[in-house]
């Protein structure tokens, strides 16, 4: 029994990493319907730079008092969301605007592109192999102060749920809430009258990409503290995981990604500790395979309108 | 052809069949000159490529190395690269057939690969050493293992391939665009971890009184892979296909992808290639005007697979080995590319997509890093800027060339007819639009000049008897 | 119709002519004199004698290969051998879509433009096992010698019970004569002096994992085998060593099944590159006192850049002697390396690219000729060859013979502290 609470743990932990960037490959998505490979590397690039800041520029050590750690992280986990969210808007600027009257497989080779140019500059600047730091935040076993000896649950655990739940609470707000959440859901829906009723389609877009590059540079730095190790390639297969996770919820559909992901996220744990590990991603597609089979739109997934 | 030959009553039996062979032979020379004069750019470039095919050590050896030699140090792909250029070539065109002309993306493409690599590693190898099946093979009888010539295996691994494509394709009928090629995605990854896996496989079973106990059975290989896997061989002349039989290969390989142009091309001018158009355009509507949408795609899937596996026979055979490793998702990517790149649709732009990246890939990258190293030996390692350079590639052609190389007609008039509205709304005017791109006419008058290219191609597709392009 | 009868009338022609052909493959040559593949394979060059090596540039191999091929570009290129100048030529074997790791097709395609250059007489590679499978029967067909300062799989060169496959080694040399010789030991050893090592250190029931790639299962295999030849359980799959994702983004669950599981000793087979830094830092967030040990695939300071601190106390096996235990000869050459390089330490198969390269401009002196038999005959004869690594024997497999294992600790920096010596056995 313990060992699949613990199980449960680990895969919780992974599956809200994996939420934050699904919810960035769900919005691009919704909106422009693209999937966007370049994704992954921007979360891959979040965790690089959450890396430099933490033990290059604030230098954190063990030494470092733990008013300091708190008042570093959360320093770095905006910084980290300023950067990431405005390389991702450039990256639209340059790579999928002057795409969007292409053929609809255009703007995914140039993603493509993009995700081979991101890749490569982070293995010149970082090198090719892991690069890692050591633990930042405490690795104590918090439920070891209730007795409980069995099952750990680390600070580093909660850390993730700490960032990531108010991250996706305040995402839903925003885009049911605010008027440019409206928006968003105004052009996802049908950009052409969007744009008819006054909503400015090419800034929707551009702020979509900024909040979901954002979302991707706060789950990097979860994951560097949570992780303490990073590496060029991150991005591919944790992009896809996400990406399966926003398909698995139904793809466009917010609260279906996160979803998604926390399944996701289990379906890795328990395939680990109970299957073998080298047959988890095949396990993993193959219940993908099996949801679409019986609910072909996803789990939570609509039918999209058929857009001409 | 049957146009060619008038229909004639003619003698019956070996003898009525062989005036008619030469019936058709010697209407061949008519044919020629009737296409040279209709279409006369097509055929004589295609004239020019059965030419250089023909002809082609000479060309590779003393034509392209002397030019590279003597007027522009240009690097010349040997003939195991050429060789490969045509495999893929093999699998653009059957991923065109899947992507292009029906429409559905398809992200797994390297598991149909990867099946017809196996289906020859299992057919023509020492793995299943426990039996020895010897047919016709250029092995002794009693050597371990199932053997059975390479041409043979061509058309069953079509079969297998195929039947895996529909197969896999089954699930994903009732799927929408994007959610299609996630699954195919996961086809291609879950095909390479069942290769790589099942290298140590223990099956125990009771059933009434049958006890079947094996352990450590290798099915697959695993990583260690399979090898050697028979090269092909023809008797007659005695030539093995293998990596060391210089150009032999390369004639094999084109042979095969003639083979395939040939039959796709036929697939797209029939009512099959038809419903596939119908499909992509507006699934809807082709669903209402009576097309089987179910079997369409089902088709689609499977004759795409089908080139797949013939690629993946070949090159198993070529390279004489096969392990889990060769079959990637990154390989799934790059002849996705190919086929966008060349001109998703247009079965010459996907082989030009096809050869023009292998080369880059193979050729052109590592050349231009050894040129930088022996001009300036301090410059880092250039080879660890390839992917970069790859990747940018990517971005600029699609920015200034989405539609690939050499596009389809009909996707160009589309594209012309999108940019050309955009550019026109960007100016501040209103241009009526048939989102459709199916009347061509319409959109000739509004080609500025900077477009003749495209116009151009469009004009003539008005004017050309057959609506599609090469 | 038509098309159906010529279709019929061709396949019948070729069931009668193959039914006709069958036979035994090419013969190789008799007993004495050159194999058939060997036939006037002499240079056409009077200037230049070229020697071409395959290897990796590209992506996590560049920390080993640069050193390698400039070892090797030191010995041999511009050096003169008679009347001949040796000219080397570092070819690559990655490709950029391969994400910078070998690929099948650009060493076939290397072997090829080596065996097509008359005036080539050596090649040396390759890095990794799964290249030098596809590479040595090409270079098998046309006599040309290969020798590799890196390739450790044991199929390669000789068959051993339970980690190669049947058939191995005789289905890489379809000329039937051998032309592939390495100056590294093969992972059978490797992994019987861990299996030693780890029973030395109380280790009774052990866990293995392997990356699923040729080099690190095979190490893993053999570890798993000696182990349990050696008395002691292995707890992981089957009996023998079990493959982790290295594209995984998590391995805690992972961890939490080889804790439950009650090991003592865990033993992973995997290069660098297989994720390595986020593997050993789940392991020891689980398990932070079990003992880890680790072959020369993990034998860098990347590895030890990616592990961190999860590193430290681990136990690793090196296939020779390390570049730090050289004696003589070696050790000059250690101490010269470090003043070159302004006090980096070579990377640890820098030395042995020296010794590959010293075996063939040996062989090219002794040989004195640009005909590759003589060429090959002399690399594959070499004994009692003074390099930086020992002296080099070549035994009939092209195995060398003697050699040792070296075995390691990390401590809490890099480089790791030596521990012991051990003798190079067989499993």
């Amino acid at each position: 029994m313990d060992q699949i609470v613990q199980t449960f743990i680990i895969g919780l932990s992974n599956g809200l990493i994996f939420a934050l960037v699904a919810l960035g490959y769900s919005l691009v998505y919704g909106i422009i319907e693209l999937i966007n490979f370049a994704h992954g590397d921007v979360f891959m690039l979040g965790s690089m730079i959450a890396l430099l800041l933490i033990s290059g520029v604030f230098g954190v050590t063990a030494a470092t008092s733990p008013l300091m750690i708190v008042i570093i992280v959360a320093a770095v986990i905006l910084i980290t969301m300023a950067v990431t969210a405005t390389i991702n808007v450039t990256i639209e600027r340059l790579a999928y605007r002057p795409l969007r009257n292409a053929p609809k497989l255009a703007p995914l080779i140039s993603a493509i592109g993009m995700s081979f140019v991101l890749q490569n500059i982070a293995l010149l600047i970082a090198g090719p192999a892991n690069k890692s730091i050591d633990n930042v935040l405490p690795s104590v076993n918090l439920l070891s102060y209730i007795g409980v000896n069995t099952v750990e649950l680390s600070f580093r655990q909660v850390f993730v749920a700490v960032v990531t739940v108010p991250l996706l609470i305040g995402m839903s707000w925003f885009v049911a809430k605010t008027k440019q959440g409206k928006a968003m859901r105004a052009t996802a829906q049908d950009p052409d009258t969007a744009g008819l009723m006054g909503v400015d389609v090419n800034r929707t877009i551009a702020f979509t990409f900024l909040i979901g590059g954002a979302l991707a540079g706060a789950a990097g730095v979860v994951q560097i503290l949570y992780n303490n190790v990073t590496v060029w390639n991150l991005g591919f297969r944790f992009g896809l995981n996400a990406f399966t996770s926003a398909v698995l919820g139904g793809i466009g559909n917010l609260p279906g990604a996160v979803l998604g992901a926390l399944v996701l996220g289990q379906i890795n744990a328990f395939s680990d500790r109970y299957v073998a590990a080298n047959w988890t991603n095949a396990i993993v597609f193959m219940v993908l395979i099996g949801v679409l089979v019986f609910k072909p739109t996803g789990l939570l997934g609509q039918q999209l309108a058929d857009r001409a | 052809m049957t146009a060619i030959v008038e229909s004639e009553r003619r003698p019956g039996g070996f003898a009525g069949w062989i005036g008619h062979i030469g019936d058709v032979l010697g209407a061949i020379p008519g044919a020629y000159r009737d296409a040279l004069r209709t279409h006369p750019l097509r055929t004589t470039l295609l004239s020019a490529l059965v030419i250089l095919g023909v002809f082609y050590p000479l060309l590779n050896r003393s034509v392209l190395q002397g030019f590279s030699r003597n007027v522009f140090p240009l690097p010349i792909p040997d003939d195991t690269v050429v060789t490969f250029m045509l495999i893929f070539s093999i699998m653009a065109v059957g991923l065109n057939i899947v992507a292009g002309f029906a429409g559905l993306l398809d992200l797994g493409y390297v598991a149909f690969y990867a099946i017809g690599a196996y289906t020859a590693a299992f057919l023509a190898s020492p793995h299943f050493g426990v039996v020895s099946i010897v047919l016709l093979a250029n092995v002794p009888q009693g050597f371990p293992g199932i053997h059975i010539p390479f041409w043979f295996i061509v058309p069953l691994a079509m079969i297998i391939a195929g039947t895996f494509g529909a197969l896999l394709g089954a699930p994903t009928l009732r799927l929408r665009g994007d959610y299609l090629a996630i699954v195919t995605l996961g086809f291609g990854e879950i095909v390479p971890v069942v290769f790589r896996n099942l290298a140590d496989v223990t099956i125990k079973f009771n059933i009434l009184f049958i006890n079947f106990s094996a352990e450590h059975l290798n099915l697959t290989g695993g990583p260690l892979g399979i090898n050697p896997i028979d090269p092909p061989y023809l008797p007659g002349l005695g030539i093995t296909f293998n990596a060391s039989a210089g150009f032999a290969p390369v004639y094999l390989a084109m042979i095969l992808l003639a083979l395939g142009v040939l039959f796709a091309r036929n697939l797209e001018r029939s009512r099959i290639g038809r419903a596939w158009m119908a499909i992509r355009e507006d699934e809807l509507a082709a669903e209402m005007m009576g097309v089987h949408t179910v079997r369409t795609k089902l088709l689609a899937f499977a004759l795409g697979a089908s080139f797949a596996g013939i690629a993946g026979s070949l090159q198993a055979s070529y390279l004489g080995a096969t392990t889990s490793d060769f079959f990637q998702f990154s390989t799934s990517i790059l002849v996705l590319i190919m086929v966008i790149l060349g001109g998703i649709g247009n079965i010459w732009g996907v082989i030009v997509g096809a050869v023009a990246l292998q080369y880059v890939n193979l050729t052109l990258l590592p050349y231009l890093g050894q040129q930088i190293q022996s001009i300036a030996p301090s410059f880092p390692n250039p080879a660890q800027f390839n992917f970069l350079f790859f990747g940018l590639i990517l971005v600029v052609m699609m920015r200034f060339r989405p539609e690939g190389f050499i596009p389809n007609r009909q996707r160009a008039a589309q594209l012309s007819a999108h940019v050309l509205a955009a550019a026109a709304a960007e100016r501040g005017e209103v241009v009526g639009l048939d989102n459709t791109g199916l009347d061509i006419d319409e959109n000739i008058e509004l080609a500025p000049p900077g477009q003749s290219e495209v116009g151009e191609d469009a004009r003539a597709a008005e004017t050309s008897d057959e609506a599609r392009d090469l | 119709m038509k098309a159906t009868k010529l279709g019929v009338m061709t396949f019948s022609a070729m069931l009668v002519v193959s039914a006709c052909g069958g036979g035994t493959p090419a013969a190789s040559g008799g007993a004495a004199g050159a194999p058939a593949a060997c036939n006037n394979k002499v240079g056409t060059s009077s200037t230049e004698i070229h020697v071409y090596s395959s290897l990796p540039r590209q992506g996590t191999n560049t920390e080993q290969t640069n050193t390698l091929v400039e070892q090797e570009k030191k010995i041999l290129d511009g050096v003169k051998v008679g009347k001949w100048t040796i000219k080397y030529f570092d070819l690559d074997d990655s490709s950029a879509a391969n994400n910078g790791d070998w690929d099948g097709t650009v060493e076939q395609a290397n072997a090829n433009k080596a065996v097509n250059d008359p005036d080539a007489m050596a090649y040396i590679g390759t890095y990794n096992s799964g290249a030098a499978k596809l590479a040595i029967p090409i270079l098998n067909q046309n006599c040309l010698v290969m020798v590799t300062p890196a390739n450790t799989y044991p199929g390669l060169t000789k068959a051993v019970n339970g980690v190669t496959k049947p058939g191995e080694p005789d289905t890489y040399y379809p000329g039937g004569y051998r032309n592939y010789s390495r100056v590294v030991g093969t992972d059978d050893a490797q992994g019987a002096a861990g299996a030693e090592w780890a029973k030395s250190l109380g280790g009774t029931k052990a866990y293995v994992l392997d990356d699923t790639q040729v080099y690190g299962q095979g190490l893993a295999k053999s570890f798993a085998l000696a182990f349990t030849n050696g008395g002691g359980t292995i707890l992981s799959a089957n009996g023998t060593s079990e493959g982790f994702d290295p594209k995984a983004s998590d391995y805690n669950a992972l961890a939490q099944k080889i804790k439950s599981s009650g090991a003592d000793f865990i033993y992973i087979g995997s290069i660098t590159g297989n994720n390595t830094g986020k593997l050993w830092k789940d392991l020891r967030s689980a398990m932070p006192d079990i003992k880890i040990m680790s072959g020369d695939g993990v034998y860098e300071k990347s590895w030890y850049g990616g592990v961190g601190s999860a590193g430290n106390g681990t136990y690793l096996t090196f296939g020779a002697i390390g570049p730090d235990q050289l004696t003589g000869d070696g050790k000059t050459w250690y101490e010269q390396y470090k003043t070159d390089h302004g006090g980096t330490s070579p990377a640890v198969y820098t030395a042995y690219g020296n010794a590959a390269a010293t075996v063939v401009l040996a062989a090219l002196n002794k040989a004195a000729t640009n005909d590759r038999y003589q060429v090959l005959k002399n690399v594959m004869a070499t004994s009692g060859l003074a390099t930086v690594t020992g002296t080099v024997t070549l035994d009939k497999n092209g195995d060398v013979t003697g050699g040792g294992i070296t075995g390691y600790q990390v401590e809490t920096s890099w480089p790791p502290k030596f521990v012991q010596l051990f003798q190079s056995k067989g499993l």
